[in-house]
């Protein structure tokens, strides 16, 4: 059966896409130059399981694992701005929800946040949106 | 009637399945030490030097800093070092009394591989249950 992880991605950008009021996203392993002005959002897809969701023959695959989005804004102004960004994010991407795109259908099944740190010249705030599907 | 006292087999039962417990509780704490290990990436072997399991109230940590030390191409040996250390340490835990266990990695330099490779995070993801 064909890995459909392709597929799970673009649900997660294109979702993550439409969500308004967010700063520039730096998708993965794109070209990107942030600015030390401006925050910034840096998405990367992390599958950590695809395995038959039964035992027997032809079952269904489960795919899990979590969309991190690390969300950037300029160091030394508080963390308001940064809390904002990930609050929007996990309302965005509430447990119990699912996303689609193209057919393919994605249960969210945890939308968290990390602390948030200093990183050179910004602060980061890791939020964490963990996922299932089956295909 | 005759009624017997039983008390010896009935203890003896419960004491196999409280072993049973621990064991079937420290092969889950393997499989996530196991999941960890795979992420590991190995350059000097410092990180992978540094991984402690532990019990709660435990503050003891292994730390290797990779400063001054070469690069190393014996990644698979570091691996397997770092699976070692953390079967050991959690076949020296007592399950039952733990309550808590914690995973650690007290290398200096932990929290810029962590985030870079998501070690902590992505066993948490796939252990967390439902």
């Amino acid at each position: 059966m064909a890995d459909i992880t392709p597929n799970i991605r673009s649900v997660f950008e294109t979702e993550l896409n439409s969500i308004t009021g967010l700063p520039p996203i730096g998708w993965e392993n794109v070209n990107f130059s942030p600015s030390t002005s401006v925050g910034y959002l840096e998405p990367r897809l992390v599958p950590t399981r695809r395995e038959p969701a039964v035992r027997g023959i032809n079952p269904q695959i489960l795919y899990q694992g979590y969309y991190l989005i690390e969300v950037f804004t300029p160091s030394g102004h508080g963390p308001n701005k940064a809390d904002t960004y990930a609050s929007t994010l996990i309302g965005h991407f509430e447990a119990t929800t699912d996303i689609s795109h193209s057919g393919t259908i994605v249960s969210i099944r945890y939308a968290e946040r990390d602390l948030g740190i200093k990183e050179d010249a910004f602060y980061k705030v890791p939020v964490r949106i963990g996922y299932y599907t089956y295909n | 009637m005759r009624v017997r006292n039983n008390y010896k087999s009935i203890k003896a039962k419960l004491n196999k399945a409280l072993e049973d417990l621990g064991d079937e509780g420290k092969d889950y704490l393997k499989d996530i030490a196991n999941t960890m290990v795979v992420r590991t990436p190995v350059v000097t072997g410092a990180f992978a030097s540094s991984y402690s399991v532990v019990g709660s109230g435990s503050r003891s940590t292994r730390s290797v800093s990779s400063k001054g030390r070469p690069k190393t191409r014996e990644v698979e040996n570091y691996r397997a070092l770092a699976r070692d250390t953390m079967y050991s340490d959690i076949d020296g835990l007592d399950i039952l009394k733990s309550g808590r266990v914690q995973f650690k990695n007290g290398a200096p330099h932990a929290p810029e591989v962590n985030d870079k490779y998501q070690i902590f995070a992505v066993a948490k993801d796939k252990y967390r249950g439902i």
